[in-house]
Formats: structure tokens, sequence, C-alpha cells
């Protein structure tokens, strides 16, 4: 495994652990490259909630153990 | 029998070739994430009264935290002390740096190398300062103007 993909693990890894609204928010911004205006508008969404949700998620993600492979320690 | 290609750049039209990342993740995204993760830590560390600060400072301490999430944007794990070093003692302008770059991440598709400049970090082309933030882009503004003078 490469290290680019043992630290995208964790990210990988955020879609199947997230809460729901925030994995809407994460897949959107990240990996579909929307637009915060666009997610807001597709999904009814107040802004503020958005940022919101976005802060949540990476504190959500924060929470997420690293992988064993990702450290020194484990190399 | 026929033969077996092994070498696919060479043998695969140009068109055909998968550029993007196999973990869906567009270099845009991936360095915007790295951006917005340290931009949310640094947010909970300007609060040392926040709901957060905690657990934040617990996840900036440990460095196996901020070496994967180098990995995600394959930068050196040298970058990790002056990383922290930022966390720490200066988390608003670690802050308002990770805002302006996202901005200029997001129209731009780069950010990396421009963060580590921005925190006065090695980089291969060599150290900068924050102050070299106002070369890059036009919306450099009151932000750099903040940060320069910190």
């Amino acid at each position: 495994m490469s290290s680019i993909n043992q630290g995208t693990s964790v990210a990988v890894r955020a879609l199947d652990e997230l809460p729901k609204d925030q994995r809407e928010v994460y897949s959107a911004r990240y990996m579909a490259d929307e637009s915060r205006e666009a997610t807001c508008r597709r999904l009814g969404m107040d802004p503020a909630h958005y940022d919101h949700l976005l802060a949540q998620t990476l504190r959500s993600l924060r929470r997420m153990a690293v992988p064993v492979s990702a450290c020194p320690a484990a190399a | 029998m026929p033969k077996i290609v092994t070498d696919f750049e060479k043998d695969v039209p140009a068109e055909l070739v998968v550029t993007g990342s196999r973990d869906g993740f567009s270099e845009r995204g991936r360095g915007l994430l790295f951006i917005e993760m340290i931009g949310g830590a640094a947010a909970d560390l300007a609060s040392p009264d926040g709901e957060y600060y905690d657990e934040t400072l617990a996840w900036v301490k440990d460095p196996r935290n901020l070496e994967a999430w180098l990995q995600i944007v394959d930068a050196s794990p040298t970058v990790i002390p002056s990383l922290q070093t930022a966390f720490l003692e200066r988390p608003n302008e670690l802050k308002v740096a990770c805002e302006y770059l996202s901005r200029s991440a997001a129209r731009t598709g780069g950010g990396l190398e421009r963060f580590m400049r921005a925190m006065g970090m090695d980089s291969p082309q060599g150290a900068s300062s924050l102050g070299d933030m106002d070369n890059y882009d036009e919306v450099a503004g009151a932000n750099v103007v903040g940060l320069s003078a910190a």
C-alpha cells in the first residue's frame, strides 16, 4: 500500500462511518467538488447549517483512528 | 497464446487513460480536505474555553495523526514539527491561513505548497514567510496583512 493510500484510508472510511448528514456534505465537498452554495440549494439546507455540519464532519474525521499501517512505529 | 501487454502506459491510448485518483478524490479534493482538516483543528485550538479544545489538543500532540493527514497530500513528515508548533503557538494565524488557502484551493486545485510557504515551513523550493502569501493570489487582502504583521 502506498503512503498516499495509507493516509487516505481514513478519508475513504469516512464514507461508511460518518453520520448520514455529515457524509452528504463530505462527499459533495471533497469528492464531487460541489460548491457550498450548490449543495445548500440541492439539499435545501441553510448555509449556516452547512458550515456547522462541515465543522462537525472534520471533528468526526479527527476522532477516527489512524490506521496502524500509517503509524511510523509500524513501518 | 496472445502476448500479454504489461506496459500499460505505453500501449493504452492517451484518451483512455484514467488520470483521476483511484480512491475517488481529485487532487483538488484531496488538497482541500487536508487544508480544511488542519484549519478546523486550528479553529478549535483558537478557543481554549471551547468544547472541543481538549480533544483537539490531544489530537494535535500525537504526531501520528498529522502524519496520516500529511500522507493524504503526499507531504514530507518533516513538516510535522513545524505544523505542530504553528498549531500550538499561533492557532488563530493558522486558521486564517487555512481559510485563505481553502479559498485558493477551491479555485486553483492546489494549495499544499502555498500552505507550507505561508506557514514558514521548509519546502522543496526552500522556506518562505507569511508575507509571501500575497504573491500568489489577488484575494490575499486583509487576512494576509494580518498574518504578515503577526
